[in-house]
């Protein structure tokens, strides 16, 4: 059985080259060759799409990002909202895994959604990609700065700073033109979106992860059709590349960018210990922030107590992982932790 | 032109009509960005979602029962010199119909995801504040249902102009 | 192979093309079907619903009927008369100085849009009715404009391009700077396709224009300050770095608007002409965007793409072997693809075949975004053309306008054959920047 697969994103992008690309031979790896995928591109949907490509079975197993469906998926949302706790790739996407998977109106709310969840991934910790260097807190005054979310928005705010909010499409020429000043962002963008050419700074300042994904996200008219068997094979090959992309996104890719900035000649501002302390400081408060915005925001009366608990997994797979590095050695620690506790006869239904 | 026809056709152009507050709502909106931005350094609030959810989704779909009507939808007419009069009365009735159940098509299945959106009451956020758009997703099944009884009217008007030996008259222009 | 059912469904889509059926519905009918027979209703009916608005809801498409808006405005208001008038007297003597002249404002406006779009719809709306009143043939007329409007995404900024440059990881600054020299060497070539057929054909594009006096320029200068005050608004904001591109629309429309007010040429029936016009435009062209949309993800369900990569990664390719493939392939699927969709479904396949040969990516990307852009003039999807039917299509029939295009499209090959032979050409500035 041929799953119609689909990244959603460009090949430059990890989730095409990294998550996508290798899924057919994963898949026929550990189905022992009765399943395999067929890969669609952004041609035929995009990341915007992905909802309805899902729920009609255009798509059987495809990469969502559910910060484009807030409303429908309001506990992710939340997790989400929580970017500014990111400090670790790995233990960012094996907490949001686990929060996921275990958790009652979570999986209740991706059933209404009409998928089913197989774990997530991270980027690397944000930094702050300028035009002119952010050593202070006073360097940020004023800035106008590109923010891809509601935590960062909110960060950017608190010290003096403009968020903006553009498209990916527009980032390059917004920035060319002055429009915004720079952009809170993975530092891997300098190449994926080319703003090596245009930034001249970067500060590499703790401003969290994005991690609010769900890697290979299946259409549940797919897996109501397919048998525990299949379910579990399929859970594995997730379970196999999703440390491997987070690898990609969160540590590699960062690292070849940095390499290729420093070349171009890019400076990397070390922040002043204030400013540091300052962001660590917000980032704890944040939390309560979240808690609060989440009830009204997502309908989500114990958002507290949500928050606590994502606070709790975080601390949790810091733990587990630390000193683990291969993601090999990470896929096994999750696939032990978390998969293999799951009955995939009912998982899902 | 028969009375009813002259009436749908009024209606059309008034629902068209204000997809121009759409339009001229998109400009000054933007200038106004642009300025705001200028003078005091910050953006107003959600101006991409706005444009790009609402005003957008109003120029697009309103006039699209208008256009029908006044036949200005953009076809390829390069077999038309060949067409005898009855052969084109024929494949104008033919293209009216073919153009109505596309249309009807449509207007059903972004129906059935306006009542979707309605549901789960969608909405994005811009930075940190939420920008219902639930709403716009009505646009489209109100404008794809227009066009598809802007074209059931001219199929019908062409058939009825067919039998009284006259060609029909289409819209106004 | 499901790209068999591609085929067919293209097939079927000539057929309903002529039989009249409007381009956005028969593009519509044919992805439905198609992907019904690939995967099934539901599927099918999914691409249905979310395309429409998926399609729309988008920020860098506004910059479109802001564009259009501008071009409305400031002909029914007759801001661009003068600058015609004048344009007249200073080129009376030179063969085909009308068509010229708008071929170079083409380039001129291409420097403040992203896309050949919004190019050729303001421009469109401003110079064909000025070439017909002089006595062009109209499907000329209104070609000249179909294809300068092409200019529009090869002179930055460029909406392609970005995305190109972002697709390939390679320098969007030096991908802009190579259009800069691709955009000048198509309107060279367009001129020169002008003078030749005013040699020839005196009865296309008549040699002299009738009626104007060499010293009666002088009053007509007066009237074009309106112009030069919009051109100045537009280009200084943009280069002062106040708006982006696709902010620039609505700030010339607006522009537009106050100085006819100013003038006092702003009357109610202009006003109202103008957004009757808009409205006519942006509502047709989008549709028929919708349905491009939708047929490239059935093309991309078929499989089109490992089709094309089976293709150039066949036997070992010389130069000339691979671009000869690759430049067949953009010419046909730019037939009836849009864009944006033919580069998603292309370069995933051709970027690594072009890289094996060593090819200069930014070399390639100015050559994509060319060969891109013919199609926007290629029967029997062509955008350029369906706007300009739209903006004048008064004067002329989406069959004529494609004839117009005609001649312009041998000038494109030339300029893709130079290209391909003499890389330098698109390399120049982009090396200068080195
Ligand atoms: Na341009
Ligand atoms: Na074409």
């Amino acid at each position: 059985r041929a799953l119609r697969a689909a990244p959603g994103a460009p090949p430059a992008h990890p989730s095409n080259g990294y998550l996508y690309a290798p899924l057919p031979k994963i898949l026929e790896e550990e189905s022992g060759g009765t399943m395999s995928a067929t890969i669609l591109g952004p041609e035929v949907v995009t990341l915007g799409q992905m909802k309805d490509a899902l729920q009609s079975q255009l798509v059987e197993v495809g990469n969502m990002l559910p910060l484009y469906f807030p409303a429908d998926l309001p506990n992710m949302a939340l997790a989400g909202e929580l970017a500014l706790s990111g400090r670790d790739p790995q233990v960012m996407a094996a907490a949001m895994t686990e929060y996921m998977v275990f958790c009652d109106s979570c999986q209740k709310e991706l059933g209404n959604f009409g998928v089913v969840y197989l774990g997530s991934g991270s980027s690397d910790v944000y930094a702050l990609l300028t035009k002119t260097p952010v050593k202070t807190a006073e360097d940020l005054k004023g800035l106008r700065l590109r923010s891809g979310g509601a935590p960062f928005s909110r960060w950017a705010e608190h010290f003096g700073a403009v968020p903006a909010s553009v498209s990916v499409n527009d980032q390059f020429e917004a920035m060319s033109q002055g429009v915004i000043d720079g952009s809170i962002a993975s530092v891997a963008d300098l190449l994926s979106f080319r703003l090596i050419e245009l930034a001249k700074s970067v500060t590499v300042l703790p401003l969290g992860t994005y991690h609010a994904t769900s890697d290979f996200t299946v259409s549940k008219l797919a897996w109501d059709q397919m048998s525990v068997d299949e379910r579990k094979a399929l859970a594995r090959s997730a379970n196999r590349l999703n440390p491997l992309f987070t690898h990609r996104w969160g540590k590699e890719m960062p690292a070849e960018a940095s390499d290729a900035a420093k070349k171009a000649g890019i400076t990397f501002v070390e922040p002043d210990p204030a400013l540091l302390q300052a962001t660590e400081a917000f980032a704890e408060a944040d939390k309560q922030t979240v808690g609060e915005v989440s009830v009204e925001r997502f309908g989500l009366a114990d958002a507290p107590a949500r928050v606590a608990r994502f606070d709790g997994l975080v601390d949790k797979w810091a733990g587990l992982l630390a000193g683990v590095t291969d993601p090999v050695d990470i896929a096994k620690v999750l696939q032990a932790e978390i998969w293999d506790k799951v009955d995939f006869a009912s998982y899902g239904d | 032109m028969p009375i009813q026809i002259g009436f749908a056709d009024r209606v059309f152009r008034l629902i068209a009509l204000l997809a121009s507050i759409g339009i001229i709502a998109m400009m000054i909106h933007v200038c106004a960005d642009v300025i705001w931005r200028t003078v005091s350094g910050r953006p107003l609030p959600a101006t991409v979602e706005i444009v790009s959810r609402y005003y957008m989704v109003f120029v697009a779909f309103l006039p699209l029962a208008w256009v029908e009507q006044r036949r200005a939808m953009i076809s390829v007419e390069i077999a038309e010199g060949f067409m005898t009069t009855p052969v084109r009365v024929f494949s104008d009735i033919a293209v009216a119909l073919f153009s109505c159940a596309v249309y009807a098509v449509m207007t059903w299945t972004t129906w059935e995801m306006a009542l979707k959106n309605y549901a789960t009451g969608t909405f994005v956020m811009a930075l940190n504040q939420q920008v219902p758009v639930w709403p716009s997703y009505f646009l489209p099944p109100f404008g794809f249902g227009l066009a598809a009884f802007a074209t059931a009217l001219r199929g019908v008007d062409i058939i009825r102009g067919a039998f009284r030996g006259q060609p029909a008259t289409g819209g106004t222009e | 192979m499901s790209v068999e059912v591609g085929f067919y469904g293209v097939g079927i889509l000539m057929i309903l093309l002529l039989l009249r059926v409007p381009v956005a519905l028969a593009l519509i009918g044919v992805s439905f079907g198609g992907i019904t027979w690939l995967l099934g209703l539901t599927p099918a009916l999914g691409i249905v619903s979310n395309t429409p608005y998926s399609f729309v809801a988008s920020w860098t498409m506004s910059a479109v009927p802001m564009f259009v808006l501008m071009g409305f405005v400031s002909f029914h208001a007759g801001l661009t008369g003068g600058l015609f008038e004048a344009a007249k007297s200073v080129l009376a003597r030179v063969p085909g100085g009308l068509a010229i002249s708008s071929i170079f404002a083409c380039s001129g406006f291409a420097a403040v849009s992203g896309s050949s779009l919004a190019c050729a719809a303001a421009m469109g709306r401003i110079a064909i009715p000025e070439m017909v009143a002089a006595g062009y043939r109209p499907s000329v007329a209104a070609g000249t404009i179909a294809a300068g409007g092409t200019i529009g995404a090869l002179i930055p900024p460029s909406i392609l391009m970005i995305v190109y440059g972002v697709f390939a990881e390679t320098s969007v600054t030096e991908v802009f700077l190579g259009g800069i020299g691709i955009g000048l060497l198509t309107a060279v070539s367009y001129s020169l396709i002008v003078v030749v057929i005013c040699l020839f054909r005196p009865d296309i594009i008549p040699r002299r224009l009738e009626g104007v006096s060499a010293g009666g320029g002088l009053a007509a200068i007066a009237q074009i300050w309106p112009t030069l005050v919009l051109i100045g608004l537009v280009f200084g904001g943009l280069f002062s770095g106040l708006f982006t591109a696709t902010e620039a629309g609505a700030v010339g429309a607006l522009g537009a608007i106050a100085l006819s007010a100013l003038t006092g040429r702003l009357t109610r029936k202009v006003m109202r002409d103008s957004l009757v016009e808009t409205l006519a435009t942006c509502a047709s062209l989008f549709i028929i965007g919708i349905g491009a949309a939708m047929f490239t993800r059935f093309l991309g369900v078929t499989g089109l793409s490992s089709f094309i990569s089976y293709a150039v990664s066949g036997a070992d390719l010389s130069y000339l072997q691979l671009m000869a493939i690759i430049v067949f392939v953009y010419i046909v699927i730019g037939t009836f693809m849009e864009p944006f969709g033919a580069m998603l479904i292309t370069l995933p396949v051709l970027l690594p075949a072009v890289e094996a040969q060593g090819l200069n990516l930014v070399w390639f990307g100015v050559l994509v975004v060319k060969l891109l852009e013919i199609g926007m003039i290629t029967p029997p999807v062509g955008l350029n053309v369906f706007v300009i039917h739209s903006v004048a299509g008064r004067h002329v029939s989406v069959a004529q306008i494609f004839m117009g295009v005609l001649p312009f499209l041998v000038a494109d090959f030339i300029v893709v054959a130079l290209a391909v032979l003499v890389p330098g050409l698109v390399l120049f500035f982009p090396m200068l920047l080195q």
